[in-house]
């Protein structure tokens, strides 16, 4: 037994000090946010621009130190390379959470430029995408004052940890990957804008074939989000000619079917209830007059959302997966499927039934 | 004791998550496999009904005294050798495959030499163990790692981001027929209970018979494993997005995100689990293809010190032959193996089933 014992010890050893890769922490640059550009030089195509956290064992002195370098290359993995003679530490992407690619890019396609990400096993499926706008280094450049580590901004704006918005898009890579190549789904990426030493995420943008296709406004994006993610806090601004009010509202179900029983005219049918209370108005609102303007909700979110939906039918695009719904309702060789709806697409209409229930005005009427 | 019998199946289930079964099913996901996931579980857990029932007619004896006592010399120790080949060619699939794993998502700079060599450090003095601790071995792990396992599906099944329209899409494939290979995959995640082929010997006719319910309750068991391995990946990484991920499942769990957890990124959690499950899964199949092994050489207890030795030597020949193949066979040779392997495993567990039910049911009508 105690032969074993030794045997088994001097084994690991022998392991732990023989193997290289592991590296101590103070031997490493965590790179948080990797931000993704057209090169400037002739003959690169990529400039790609790392944020580096610098490490340290003590968190109080840690702060908010980091260290932003450029470099381009003909592919992603040679701009890296490059990347690693200019640092005296390893480079670590274990850590890196933000995942910024320039709005240039995006428009050319996503498609080429996605591959090393989703090769390397050391970036995380779970880290967000975001456009930069005008391009990815503006944004990577940007440290907000009051940001306590390196990236922290970005990371609860898209980790939901901090604040909730349902204007903000949430695009993980894995997802964004899933969109790329499903046929019936497409990607929504949100846009991220400098804005005063901080930044902006307030709308997205949506993908046709992996290219840009779309850019929403705000308010599109949050009914977008409101509707895809059943958001549970979402802002209706109501507007008619006499007043202005707010609802702070929960969408609590947003379904939709493909009806494509009578051939020629298929329609897609849009079941919303929302709930919520109201938060801000213009006018006097008294409790007994909550049917009046659950009516006026009722009607101005309706239009929206068949404003919106049209518009997702216009560009061709296809955020929630009404493409994808068709291929899991309808049966035969996916090709055949997927060039139906394509001619289908088109000629959809969309029927769109709202439910609104407000259950008060708030603590004063 | 039934316990023992569930760990058996359900590690198996378990392990196969995120080897091979996946893949497979994933590779024939518009070419059957939805029809060899629905008709392979009931075909299984018939060939488990009537295996492990006939093996339960033979309280504390293993396959090799049953077919000792019952068939004649030119029969019994060519199929023991086989057996015991198919047994250590299992694990050694299982061992490789997380080798492979373990070097893509942990250290690609770690060669698969030192992996092998932690690997087989621990599961070679593992399979030396006395047959009842390499249950208790197996019953430690499978509590250690089985809730976190569950966890981590809990995680999967309700997270927003599983697109239930891309399953359902696979789904609409279902009268596609299978193919043998998808059906072999299916029916090797259930194929666990084989194993009592020699745990038998310390069941000691403590489990009377397999009945009807607990035959139910594998069935179901069955149905939610495979679907978990093979279409739960589908639903996060889309119907055509994932078919270039070798390892799917584990490519799936980094996918998952912990807001609270300690850690965020669950799959260095699945990492960690999956393998210590392999491992102890190969610990258990090899000792049965040891054991098989053995009882060609020394049938009686006499020569103890000479079964000492033999094992020994076993162990190590296995584990020469596992560095050998090993280092130099790669994932895609090792995938197309495996397919073959499944494939070539259907008839012979259909005959062995079949010799044993006959020997037991012989028995039953002699009495």
């Amino acid at each position: 037994m105690k032969h074993k014992v030794l045997f088994l010890f001097i084994g690991f050893f022998l392991i732990l000090t023989g193997c290289n890769g592991y590296k101590d922490i103070d031997k490493r640059f965590f790179v948080v946010e990797m931000g993704l550009d057209h090169a400037t030089q002739k003959d690169n195509k990529y400039a790609v621009t790392l944020k580096l956290a610098i490490a340290s064992a003590d968190t109080e002195t840690m702060g908010s130190e980091s260290y932003i370098v450029i470099k381009e290359g003909k592919t992603i993995s040679e701009a890296v390379k490059k990347l690693k003679a200019n640092v005296d530490k390893e480079l670590d992407f274990g850590h890196t959470k933000v995942i910024i690619i320039g709005e240039e890019i995006a428009k050319e396609g996503l498609i080429d430029v996605m591959d090393w990400f989703d090769r390397r096993r050391d970036i995380q499926q779970i880290s967000y995408i975001g456009i930069g706008k005008p391009n990815a280094q503006k944004i990577i450049d940007v440290k907000p004052k009051f940001e306590r580590i390196p990236g922290n901004f970005l990371f609860l704006i898209f980790g939901n940890t901090g604040t909730e918005s349902p204007s903000i898009t949430l695009q993980y890579l894995f997802d964004l990957r899933r969109r790329l190549t499903e046929n019936g789904l497409d990607p929504i990426i949100p846009v991220v804008e400098p804005s005063q030493e901080s930044f902006a995420v307030d709308h997205a943008s949506i993908f046709y074939n992996g290219k840009l296709a779309l850019e929403l406004s705000e308010e599109e994006t949050v009914l977008y989000n409101a509707l895809e993610r059943e958001y549970p806090k979402v802002q209706l601004q109501i507007e008619n000619e006499e007043e202005i009010f707010n609802i702070s509202s929960k969408v609590l179900n947003a379904k939709y079917k493909i009806d494509t029983t009578n051939g020629s005219s298929p329609s897609i049918d849009f079941e919303i209830e929302i709930e919520g209370s109201i938060e801000e108005t213009t006018e006097q609102i008294k409790e007994d007059n909550l049917p009046k303007y659950e009516k006026l909700a009722r009607e101005s979110v309706k239009e929206r959302i068949e404003k919106l939906l049209t518009k997702f039918q216009e560009e061709r695009v296809d955020p929630f997966g009404f493409g994808l719904r068709y291929r899991a309702t309808n049966i035969g060789d996916e090709e055949e499927k997927w060039q139906k709806w394509l001619s289908l697409y088109p000629e959809v209409t969309f029927k769109v039934n709202v439910k609104v229930k407000l259950f008060g005005t708030g603590v004063i009427q | 004791m039934i316990r023992y019998f569930l760990y058996l199946m359900v590690m198996n289930m378990v392990v196969n998550v995120t080897a091979f079964v996946p893949r497979i099913i994933i590779d024939e996901r518009f070419e059957g496999s939805v029809m060899a996931v629905i008709i392979g579980i009931p075909l299984t857990v018939l060939l488990l009904y009537f295996f492990t029932n006939a093996m339960l007619r033979f309280p504390g004896k293993g396959l090799p005294e049953i077919l000792f006592q019952h068939t004649s010399k030119w029969f019994n120790r060519p199929s023991l050798i086989l057996l015991s080949i198919l047994f250590f060619f299992s694990g050694w699939i299982l061992l490789l495959a997380f080798t492979d794993i373990t070097r893509t998502f942990i250290n690609p700079e770690m060669t698969r030499f030192t992996i092998l060599t932690i690997f087989l450090l621990v599961v070679g003095f593992g399979v030396l163990l006395k047959t009842e601790k390499v249950l208790y071995a197996l019953e430690i792990l499978t509590l250690i790692s089985l809730p976190f396992i569950l966890v981590i599906f809990f995680k999967a099944y309700t997270s927003p981001y599983l697109n239930w329209d891309s399953i359902r899409v696979v789904f609409t494939h279902v009268n596609e027929l299978p193919t043998l290979s998808s059906l072999g995959s299916v029916t090797f995640s259930l194929y666990g209970f084989y194993n009592i082929s020699i745990y038998n010997r310390v069941f000691k006719g403590e489990i009377k018979k397999i009945n009807i319910w607990w035959t139910m309750a594998i069935i179901i068991l069955g149905y939610v494993n495979a679907f978990t391995s093979g279409f739960i990946p589908i639903g996060f990484n889309g119907t055509s997005g994932v078919e270039d991920f070798i390892y799917p499942w584990i490519s799936t769990s980094d996918s998952l995100r912990m807001e609270y957890g300690f850690v965020e990124r669950i799959i260095y959690i699945t990492l960690l689990l999956f393998i210590g499950a392999s491992l102890i899964m190969v610990i258990t199949i090899w000792h049965v293809g040891l054991k098989l092994l053995l009882s060609l050489f020394a049938p009686s207890k006499e020569t103890r010190l000479k079964t000492r030795i033999l094992s020994r030597s076993i162990v190590t020949l296995l584990i020469i032959v596992t560095y050998i193949t090993g280092t130099r066979i790669d994932a895609r040779q090792l995938l197309e193996l495996t397919k073959l392997y499944y494939i070539i495993l259907i008839p012979i567990s259909i005959f062995f089933t079949i010799i044993v039910s006959w020997i037991a049911w012989g028995k039953k009508h002699e009495t």
